[in-house]
């Protein structure tokens, strides 16, 4: 029974990986024409413009990283903060509504978040600052409410389960449980903190909703979080209605291999801090 | 008398109703419509007018833009395509395309209601959507920034806006981009600051259209071509439609479709 078990789940994965690859290959095939070295240097400029046929994708390339990167930090601070309260929490009352806070987070979909942002949080930004309803800011705190649910039960995974094997040993050493976790549990997580980063930095590069419906979707360079700006995905999601045969549809491929190739790259980066880290 | 007179009337209005939908009898099967934003609040409204009546009739109806729509009813994806611009020549013969127009809408810019000021000039509209003018005081209101919101490159909306309203004079890179007629009112509605484009069709109070040079965008100035910035609502077919989406075109330019045209700010047409 075992066998056929792992025979199916082996069939299964390998059907995955292939479709992975066969994805990677069409987009491959389908922005092969800009690939030769003067064309290719032409998509790497600032100028997004259909009319002028220039068809620069700096713009949304560094978009998505700036909304990432923010909301990356905001996610970080607030995911770790809350699983070290529900951790290291007394009550055992405010770590059941901490947890089931959070994984009620975790199960809400993702335009209902922007759909909220957009009633609630924009009209608050724009009392205080009128320029800057739809911006960076915007999206990349709504897109750090996203973040939170993964990153928290990653972090809250990785303390309990220190916690199950080492805990009694400490507190018998006297150590309080804040001493074990400071001292301890930090120190010995790092690695497990970065992989449950690099997995959400891979959910906020890939994530269109919020940051279409919140970024604003402006095609320049921002100079300030309070400004709009576009997302590598919004920008897909927003070209892709033009012509098939269009340089602007093959340029958008570009930018779902782009995509694509740093969501493989981050994999890579967690299966090596995976290989490197001592079994917990 | 009266309720007599009432009861006639309205059995008569069933009666063309009921006629205006015949051409749906012994038809069933599915029908998928797509593209254009600007359609769906009418055409959802003569759908469930036939569905209702026919239950073994099932149309769904989805958006995507106007070159969406195009691009998905020549690949045969869907059976037809909503578009608010008449296709290029060149997709005509890609897609082997059938156009049918059945109204004509206005593309109106609209402000949030909070904004106190009725009427544009087509240089002010040029410079506002081209980045010169940034705030509203060089329009002679209070010191407040102006949000430009415009729509996507493959939206007509925008395209009939560009060419008409603008003279496709240059759209500035800082205008916030939305992809649909809805998620620009909502847009607007939301945002104190904020000038925008939209399908005269889509509009409510939540805000507020202007005039352009001192012509209201109102469906008499559009029918007595005072008011240029207009365009055709068309359904389109890749090859001949089939027998459901050939009722459909039938039933919205019927008198009953038109009726349903006019309610939702567009004019009718038969053509």
């Amino acid at each position: 029974m075992n066998n056929i078990f792992s025979k199916g789940l082996l069939i299964i994965t390998l059907i995955s990986s292939l479709l992975v690859f066969c994805i990677f290959f069409l987009i491959i095939y389908l922005c092969i024409d800009i690939f030769t070295i003067n064309e290719l240097k032409e998509f790497f400029s600032l100028t997004w413009s259909i009319e002028d046929k220039k068809y620069g994708i700096l713009v949304p390339l560094l978009g998505s990283f700036i909304i990432s990167f923010l909301a990356l930090i905001l996610g970080f601070i607030f995911s770790f903060s809350l699983s070290s309260i529900i951790f290291l929490a007394n009550s055992k009352f405010i770590k059941l509504f901490l947890e089931k806070t959070v994984l009620l987070m975790a199960t809400i979909p993702t335009v209902i978040y922007a759909f909220s942002a957009l009633f609630i949080f924009v009209p608050f930004i724009s009392y205080f600052k009128p320029s800057s309803t739809l911006s960076i800011l915007v999206a990349s705190v709504v897109l750090s409410l996203l973040l939170i649910p993964t990153m928290s039960l990653i972090f809250l995974n990785i303390f309990n389960t220190l916690a199950q094997k080492y805990m009694k040993c400490c507190l018998n050493l006297s150590l309080s449980k804040e001493e074990f976790f400071f001292s301890f549990v930090i120190k010995n997580s790092t690695y497990h903190l970065a992989q449950g980063f690099l997995l959400a930095t891979t959910r906020a590069l890939g994530d269109t909703m919020v940051v279409l419906m919140l970024a604003g979707n402006a095609l320049f360079l921002p100079s300030s979080i309070f400004h709009s700006t576009r997302s590598l995905t919004s920008h897909i999601a927003l070209i892709f209605a033009n012509d098939f045969e269009s340089m602007a549809f093959k340029a958008i491929f570009l930018c779902a291999l782009l995509l694509l190739s740093s969501n493989f790259i981050l994999i890579l980066i967690i299966r090596k801090i995976k290989a490197n880290t001592y079994e917990i | 008398m009266k309720k007599l007179l009432l009861t006639i009337f309205l059995s008569f209005l069933t009666f063309l109703n009921a006629s205006d939908l015949k051409v749906f009898e012994n038809l069933e099967g599915s029908l998928n419509i797509a593209g254009g934003t600007a359609h769906i609040k009418c055409e959802k409204e003569a759908i469930k007018n036939i569905m209702s009546k026919y239950p073994n009739i099932s149309i769904s109806i989805a958006g995507g833009g106007s070159g969406m729509g195009i691009k998905q009813v020549s690949s045969k994806i869907i059976d037809l395509a909503n578009s608010g611009r008449k296709p290029t020549l060149e997709e005509i013969k890609n897609g082997n395309l059938k156009l049918f127009r059945f109204a004509i809408d206005g593309i109106g810019v609209i402000i949030n209601p909070k904004i106190n000021i009725d009427t544009l000039t087509t240089k002010q509209l040029q410079d506002i959507f081209s980045g010169k003018i940034t705030n509203f005081k060089e329009l002679g209101l209070a010191d407040a920034p102006i949000n430009l919101y415009t729509r996507d490159e493959s939206s007509a909306t925008r395209k009939v806006f560009w060419d008409k309203a603008l003279a496709k004079s240059p759209i500035s890179n800082k205008a916030r981009v939305v992809s649909s007629n809805a998620a620009m009112k909502t847009a607007v509605s939301s945002d104190i600051n904020a000038i925008g484009i939209i399908s005269l069709g889509v509009v409510n109070d939540s805000v507020k259209l202007i005039n352009i040079d001192g012509i209201a965008p109102s469906v008499e100035n559009i029918n007595n071509n005072t008011y240029k910035v207009a365009r055709g609502l068309y359904l389109l077919s890749s090859g001949e439609p089939s027998k459901l989406a050939s009722a459909f075109i039938t039933y919205l330019r019927s008198s009953e479709g038109a009726k349903i045209v006019s309610k939702y700010g567009f004019i009718p047409v038969n053509e």
